[in-house]
Order: structure tokens, then C-alpha cells, then sequence
């Protein structure tokens, strides 16, 4: 295992070097940059051409690619230096610690409702296998899938409100702030977001429980009397949750990614909708280190979830 | 085999979804009532029904935006809605539009008032000298000769490369004469300086603060001498302003400004959130794209008040002029003749737009340049297209196209012009020319099309209160110039630029519309209409004639009904 760890560490470099390269360069593919979107200006567009060169000279855009990256990723190496928002002027950093507690309070909430309710209808449904309590519960599992996260985001706001003049609290309010408005806020975002993961779910637990129903040990266990609820929760379960939780911490990793339009509905300023802008606005060294702090953490999550995976079940050895 | 049972049961599951489905569609409500048969003018605003009452103290006016300024910069931003939506109300211009005047549109007559500056002089055609008034900065510092010299300084330094620095090209010393006087002087005449000392960006900022703290200072700081002054800057979440006690405007009752104890604005508000925090009662201000989206508000809330006014953005369909078959003359008239800019007023504004007159216009202007009366009977603008179209088709066989032509249009998709885009394939298919749209995002559009890869491109423009910005576009040093190079327009719109006289500038803009409707460099299409939307206890908000809410000249004025104003909400304090 030990060996096993240590292999999975050295390949992070390669990997995040990898995104780097890929983030820097997609980047600069696409058309436009900053000093373009501030030169059209929109509305208080400039009568002077030379802005659009003077800019590109300040942000330091008119060095050749390969000095670019270079200069990013030694400042990052060496001082740990993510650099400067070219639209906000501060520190990279900054804005990540400001908005990345915002998209793991979202995840994990998403993450928390996908388990409760997958969970007891996935252990249901199994139970009930080809009743109408299962194919009720696959239904509404389907139905999780394929409807979008930001239409179920957009009707837990609009209905309550064109109903009861109900809003949650408008803009973001920290837990250290006011724990019951935070709580508040993160309900109906964590719903519009957990619905798809539940489903997800809800049909491994199924199918876990199923498999593990049918195993000579659980028929022992009927055939010695045990009641229904030790049965289920101490043997079944138990053994059914292994590859769920596998199923559980590496979606955790992607909803980390998949936040972005339920935190634009739901007016939350995290990770996600940090990105979009950024990507709206060539902001390159805030894409850049948005992007990187998210793939950092996906690899660290998936390797997290192996290594758990491993000491749930020893049944599993890496080498 | 699929067992029997199985069978069955999904029969009855696909009887009842069905049967749901059909009760869920009977009872959904109808959709948006379709625009009227008969197509109306655009409604001007409504009438200020408080103008004469007197003013309430109290209250905080909620409202969003759609992102969050980046920083408290006010030279810096990359947008004027993000930023100067609110920021409008900490900073100020030396000189204003005209808004004392309920519902006034600043873009009629551009008429200037003393805002910072209490009055000013002009000795001879290229010299100001403004008169500060006794205003102070919200950290109880004086408003001084040195802070508007060193701001305007500031904002021109091409070392800074500010966005808005474009405000001042006519600028030539700019002298502090006393404590209390600065005189600025021109290259040469320039009829619309004192627009653009008005416009946003060209604001004073205390000199004292960046000397203690540099442009970082500036930047989150926010000390300004505007009505309100910033209590909390959050980009995340909300942003708030409190009631500037020692402000220095005063109303007709006497009565010190600005009458709201503040303002609460919330970042990044997606508009489905808008729409519930409306009706929610949590949001006091709005803005709507068109018609259909009021309509189908004021359904679900019909006390909300709703105004329509044409918005400042134009559509125009410009021509890559370096191109073939662009830059034959029969071709772009046979484009302009296809194009049914009825219909689009129907189709895309609902029926509440205005035709476009050629640049420099402002459709909302009348007694300049070409009329809407007038427009309305041009080939290409008429409304019966039954001649257009056949000489249309006469021209592109005489051009060498006569099955037709190919054309590809640029367009931002995620602007207020991609309606208009994709109307323009249909209308022009009448005439044989089949258009494949490009659809982008705003800074690839805007890159593509100034290096000129493109055959049309689909532009929205800001008429706004530079009657001259717009003209810009066309000049021979035009940084997204489409190709088109005519030293008379380019004479004529200097000679607009060094014109005072009112009269002489509405016969100049008159010959520059008759050079562009000759040579039709691009196509002018249709001005937008937009609506205002408020709560019934919110008074005297003047708008940006913009697509976003903002409080950026509107911040001294308004006013809530307190007797109106929920009980819930009667003891929000910013």
C-alpha cells in the first residue's frame, strides 16, 4: 500500500504539469484576450486605439507563448506565486481561498442530500424488486438523470417565490456569519445538484444490494432467524456500500467541477462561476490557477477514495 | 424472453405517464400574448406621476447586477455595467446630464448641468474654467482644485492605459488656477467635451489617497463625494452604501440629498433569480429585455410598474469592405433592399423598436439629421418590400450573382443583437442570399471582426450621449474600421466635433447620414426598446437608457413611498 501511495504521488507531477501545459495553451487558442475586452469596452468604449497595445504591454501579453509560461510557472514553483487577476488586480490566491470553501460547501451538501435520498430508496428498491415501490424509485431516479441540474435550480427559486414570496438569502452569507442563513442558502442549490448524483446512487446501491442479497451468507443469516432489519443493515449493507462509496468520493471530485451553473442560479460565488467569468473575460492566470487548484484536488480525491477503498474491503491490494 | 408480468406492468407505467404528462400540459399556464397585429410606435416613458410630491427620507433600495466590478476602480473597469452601475453614486463629474428633469432623455439634447463644478466659463471656443462648489469627499476632506487636476491627469496617463481615458482625447493642458478653479483647454474646438466630462469614467477622486496608498488605494479604498458612500465592498455577495449626511446637492423643498438611508446591491444575479426576487419583493429595481418578458411578469405580478424606452443600442449589419462582393456598391444596396426591418421590428423588439438612421443618429432624436418619418419611406426601410426585392434581384444579376449569393455573418450570441442575427438569414433569403451564421462570444467576435475575418458582422452599438461615437467607427483611423474610407464623412465628422452652433451641427449630421446612405458602408437596423421595472413604492428613478439597471445618475433622486414599502422591509438599515 505503502508503495502503492508513493507511486500514485510521483505521477501527480507529470499530471499537474500536464494540465498546465493544456490549460495555458487551450487558453490562448481561443481568440481575444483581456486588453481586447477592455479596449471594445462596451459602453464606455475608447476613442484611442493605442490602449489595446499599451494594455497588452502592461499585462505583459505581448511576450512570446514559451516566456509566458515559463514566467507563470516558475513564479508558482519558486515563490508560490499564482499571479494577479488581470480584472481584479489581486492576488490569484485570493480569490481561490475566497470562493473554493463556497464549491466544497456546495459539493458537499450535493453530496450529502444525494446519499440520503439514494441510499434508503436504493436499499428499497432492492428489497422490493419488481414491485411498485421500485419502479417508482427507478423512475424518479431517471427522471434525476435527465433533468437538467439548472432547471430543477431555477424552479426551486422561481416557485417559491411566485408562490409564497419566499427567497433564500441573497448573496452569499458565510457560516461563521449566520449559520441559519447559510444553511438556508445552500438547501435548494444542494438539491438542484444532488438530484443527478442521487440517482446515480440510488441505482449502484440497487444493484450492490441485489448482488449482495443473493450471496450464500445472507441466506444463512435468514435461516437463522435474524429479523429483516439486522439482516439488511448489518450484513447486506454493510458489504453493498463498498464500490457506492467508491461511486461517492469520485463523484465528489466532479461535482467539484460541476458546479458552475447552480452557483450562477443561485447566486453563489464559488469556484465554478470564478472560472466562467474569467473564461468570459481571457482573465488568463485566474483561469489558469482556478483550473489547476481544481485538477490538484480531483487527483488527491481519487487517490483518497483507493486508498479507503482498500482498507474497506481487504479483500483489495495494490502493489 | 421478457416475462409476462413485466410486460404488463409497463404498459400500465406508460398509461399513467401519459395520462400525467396531458394533465401537466392542461395546466400550464399560457404563454406570452402575441405582439399586436397593428405595429405601434415606441411608447416614450411615462409620465413622472410623483414629480411634484415631496420626497420621503428612509428606506434601502435593493437591487443586482449581473457580475461584480472588479475592484473600486472607477478608471479601471472593463465594463460600465458591473462597475459604474453603483459606483456611479460614490464618484462624481465635474459636469452632468441633465437629470434634475424626471424621465429626461439626456440623449435628445445632451444638455449639461453643473454637478462638482458649481459653474463654468469659456473666455474663447477652446478654453473652460469650472468653479468647484463646496463639496466635500467622504472622509471629510474638501473637493479641491488639485484632486480634479491630478484625476483627470490620472485617468489620461497612457501609462495607466484606462479604457476611459478616451474621454479626454480632446483635452489638451489642464491648469489648476486656485484652490477652488481648474482650467481646461482643447485642440482646437470641441463641441462635445462637456459630454464627455459628464460621461462615466471622467470622475474625481481624491488625490490624498493615492498619495497614501497608491493605485491600490484607489482601487479599495472607494472614497468618493457622491450621495452615498461605500459601507462594504463585497464582489462575492452584496455590496452596501449609506447615506452621505454632509452631501452637497439640495432639492426644490430644501431638503438635503439623497433621501434613501442606502442602498444594498447583490453581485453576479443570474436573471431567473432577478425575476423571483421581484416578485419576492426583495429586489426594488429591474430592467427587462422586451416586451414579451413584461408582459409575462406583470401576469404574475401586476402591481409592478412597468416603462418602456428605446434602449441606447442599435443594431447595424457592417460589411467587410476589403472583401469581395463587398465592396461592390449594388451588392450592399441589394442587401439593404432585402432586408425587412419591419419585420424585425415585429419579430425581434416585439414590435416596440425604432428604425435606425444612419451614424451620427440617436432614434430618439428628432429635428437631426434624417427623420423616422422620413426613414420610413427609403428603399430598403419602407415597408412594403414588393419593389425592393425585385430590384434587389436586379442588382445581384447586374453585380454577377444571378442565382444569388453566399454569405457568412458574424455575431456575439450571448449579446442583446443575436435576435436580430438570426432573423436576418430569413429575411435576406427572399433575395437569393443565404446567410450561414457564426455565432461567438463577445471577445472573439470583437477579435475576429477587427482583424477583418469576416463577410458581415452583426454589431450591437452604443448610441448614447457621444452623437459622434458611433460616426467613429467609419473614421479612416478606426480601430475595427470595416474597410471603407471617405474623406468627405471623415471632413464632416470633424468639422461635427468642431461645431458649436446647434444648428450647424444638425445640417453636418444630416450631410453625413446622405454620404452614408449613398455608399452604405454598413446597414443601420433597429434600435431596441427595453423596460423599466420597479416596485410601486419606488420613486423618481432615472435610468441609463442602457440594457441594466443601474442608480448611476439616479442615485440623489430616489425615493421611497414608505406607506407602500412592506412592513418587512420597513426596518432594513444598510
Amino acid at each position: 500500500m505503502r508503495d502503492y501511495v508513493i507511486k500514485r504521488g510521483l505521477l501527480f507531477i507529470p499530471t499537474l504539469f500536464l494540465v498546465s501545459v493544456l490549460i495555458f495553451s487551450l487558453m490562448r487558442v481561443v481568440p481575444g484576450d483581456y486588453a481586447l475586452i477592455v479596449a471594445m469596452g462596451g459602453e464606455g468604449q475608447t476613442k484611442d486605439p493605442t490602449i489595446y497595445e499599451q494594455l497588452r504591454h502592461k499585462l505583459r501579453l505581448d511576450r512570446s507563448y514559451l516566456e509566458q509560461y515559463a514566467d507563470w510557472v516558475w513564479r508558482m514553483v519558486r515563490y508560490g506565486d499564482m499571479g494577479r487577476s488581470f480584472q481584479t488586480e489581486m492576488p490569484v490566491l485570493d480569490d481561490i481561498l475566497a470562493s473554493l470553501p463556497i464549491t466544497m460547501e456546495l459539493a458537499i451538501g450535493a453530496s450529502l442530500v444525494s446519499l440520503l435520498i439514494a441510499l434508503p430508496t436504493g436499499v428499497v428498491s432492492a428489497i422490493r424488486q419488481d414491485t411498485w415501490a421500485d419502479y417508482g424509485a427507478r423512475m424518479v431516479a431517471i427522471a434525476g438523470l435527465s433533468a437538467p441540474g439548472f432547471w430543477i435550480g431555477t424552479l426551486l427559486i422561481v416557485f417559491p417565490a411566485f408562490l409564497w414570496g419566499y427567497l433564500p438569502p441573497l448573496g452569499y452569507v458565510s457560516p461563521l456569519q449566520n449559520l441559519g442563513a447559510n444553511i438556508q442558502q445552500f438547501i435548494f442549490p444542494s438539491i438542484a445538484l444532488g438530484a443527478a448524483f442521487a440517482a446515480r446512487v440510488m441505482r449502484m446501491t440497487r444493484s450492490q444490494m441485489l448482488e449482495v442479497l443473493r450471496q450464500d451468507y445472507i441466506r444463512t443469516a435468514w435461516a437463522k432467524g435474524l429479523r429483516e432489519r439486522a439482516v439488511l443493515i448489518r450484513h447486506a449493507l454493510k458489504n453493498a456500500m463498498i464500490p457506492v462509496i467508491t461511486i461517492v468520493g469520485v463523484d465528489f471530485g466532479y461535482l467539484l467541477g460541476r458546479t458552475v451553473i447552480i452557483e450562477a442560479v443561485f447566486v453563489l460565488p464559488g469556484l465554478g462561476s470564478s472560472t466562467l467569468k474569467a473564461i468570459h473575460l481571457r482573465d488568463y492566470p485566474q483561469i489558469q490557477g482556478n483550473i489547476l487548484v481544481i485538477a490538484t484536488l480531483i487527483i488527491i480525491i481519487n487517490l483518497v477514495v483507493d486508498v479507503t477503498y482498500a482498507w474497506f474491503d481487504p479483500r483489495i491490494r495494490y502493489r | 424472453m421478457i416475462d409476462p408480468r413485466l410486460k404488463r406492468h409497463w404498459l400500465w407505467l406508460s398509461a399513467a405517464m401519459l395520462l400525467v404528462g396531458m394533465i401537466v400540459a392542461a395546466c400550464a399556464p399560457a404563454g406570452p400574448t402575441p405582439p399586436a397585429a397593428e405595429r405601434p410606435k415606441a411608447a416614450p416613458p411615462g409620465p413622472e406621476a410623483a414629480a411634484k410630491a415631496k420626497p420621503q427620507y428612509g428606506g434601502v433600495l435593493q437591487f443586482y447586477n449581473n457580475d461584480a466590478p472588479m475592484n473600486l476602480d472607477p478608471y479601471a473597469d472593463t465594463s460600465f455595467f458591473f462597475s459604474q452601475a453603483f459606483l456611479g453614486t460614490v464618484y462624481e463629474n465635474l459636469v452632468n446630464y441633465n437629470t434634475d428633469v424626471p424621465n429626461y432623455d439626456y440623449r435628445v439634447d445632451l444638455g449639461i448641468i453643473p454637478w462638482l463644478a458649481e459653474k463654468w466659463e469659456m473666455p474663447n471656443e477652446t478654453t473652460y474654467v469650472f468653479y468647484l462648489r463646496d463639496a466635500k469627499f467622504h472622509d471629510g476632506t474638501s473637493v479641491t482644485a488639485d484632486d480634479v487636476v491630478w484625476s483627470l491627469e490620472y485617468l489620461r496617463d497612457p501609462k495607466n492605459a484606462f479604457g476611459y481615458s478616451g474621454n479626454l482625447t480632446f483635452a489638451d493642458k489642464i491648469t489648476k488656477l486656485d484652490e477652488k478653479r481648474v482650467q481646461i483647454t482643447t485642440k482646437g474646438v470641441a463641441a462635445f467635451f462637456l459630454s464627455d466630462l459628464a460621461s462615466r469614467g471622467t470622475v474625481i477622486t481624491p488625490k490624498h489617497v493615492f498619495d497614501e496608498g497608491g493605485a491600490e488605494a484607489i482601487a479599495t479604498k472607494g472614497i468618493g463625494s457622491g450621495p452615498f458612500k461605500l459601507k462594504k465592498f463585497d464582489r462575492k455577495g452584496k455590496s452596501e452604501m449609506v447615506r452621505f449626511e454632509s452631501y452637497w446637492k439640495v432639492d426644490e423643498f430644501g431638503q438635503r440629498m439623497p433621501y434613501l438611508d442606502g442602498f444594498q446591491i447583490t453581485h453576479n444575479m443570474d436573471q431567473a433569480a432577478v425575476q423571483a426576487a421581484l416578485a419576492a419583493r426583495k429586489i426594488d429595481i429591474s430592467q427587462l429585455p422586451n416586451k414579451a418578458s413584461a408582459d409575462a411578469l406583470k401576469r404574475q405580478v401586476p402591481d409592478l410598474v412597468m416603462e418602456p424606452f428605446i434602449s441606447d443600442n442599435s443594431m447595424v449589419l457592417m460589411f467587410n469592405m476589403r472583401r469581395k462582393p463587398w465592396d461592390d456598391l449594388r451588392v450592399r444596396q441589394a442587401v439593404n433592399l432585402a432586408l425587412d426591418r419591419w419585420e424585425m421590428i415585429e419579430a425581434v423588439t416585439f414590435s416596440m423598436g425604432l428604425l435606425v438612421a444612419p451614424p451620427p443618429s440617436i432614434s430618439t432624436k428628432t429635428g437631426w439629421g434624417v427623420s423616422q418619418e422620413e426613414l420610413a419611406k427609403l428603399p430598403g426601410f419602407r415597408k412594403d418590400k414588393t419593389e425592393d426585392l425585385k430590384e434587389a434581384k436586379r442588382l445581384l444579376a447586374e453585380a454577377g450573382y444571378p442565382s444569388g449569393l453566399k454569405a457568412q455573418l458574424i455575431y456575439t450570441k450571448t449579446w442583446v443583437g443575436a435576435p436580430a442575427a438570426e432573423f436576418t438569414p430569413t429575411s435576406l433569403a427572399r433575395a437569393g442570399i443565404q446567410v450561414e451564421l457564426v455565432g461567438q462570444d463577445g471577445p472573439t467576435n470583437e477579435k475576429e471582426g477587427r482583424a477583418g475575418n469576416y463577410e458581415l458582422w452583426l454589431r450591437v452599438t452604443a448610441n448614447a450621449a457621444l452623437i459622434t461615437y458611433t460616426a467613429q467607427y467609419y473614421a479612416v483611423n478606426a480601430a475595427s474600421g470595416n474597410g471603407w474610407n471617405n474623406k468627405e464623412y471623415d471632413d464632416l465628422l470633424k468639422r461635427l466635433q468642431a461645431t458649436i452652433d446647434k444648428e450647424q451641427q444638425k445640417k453636418i449630421v444630416r450631410q453625413m447620414q446622405e454620404v452614408f446612405l449613398k455608399e452604405l458602408p454598413s446597414l443601420t437596423l433597429v434600435d431596441m426598446a427595453v423596460y423599466k421595472v420597479y416596485q410601486p413604492w419606488v420613486n423618481s428613478w432615472r435610468t441609463q437608457f442602457g440594457n441594466q439597471p443601474t442608480v448611476y445618475y439616479g442615485g440623489p433622486y430616489i425615493w421611497f413611498d414608505m406607506a407602500k414599502l412592506p412592513d418587512s422591509r420597513k426596518a432594513e438599515r444598510p
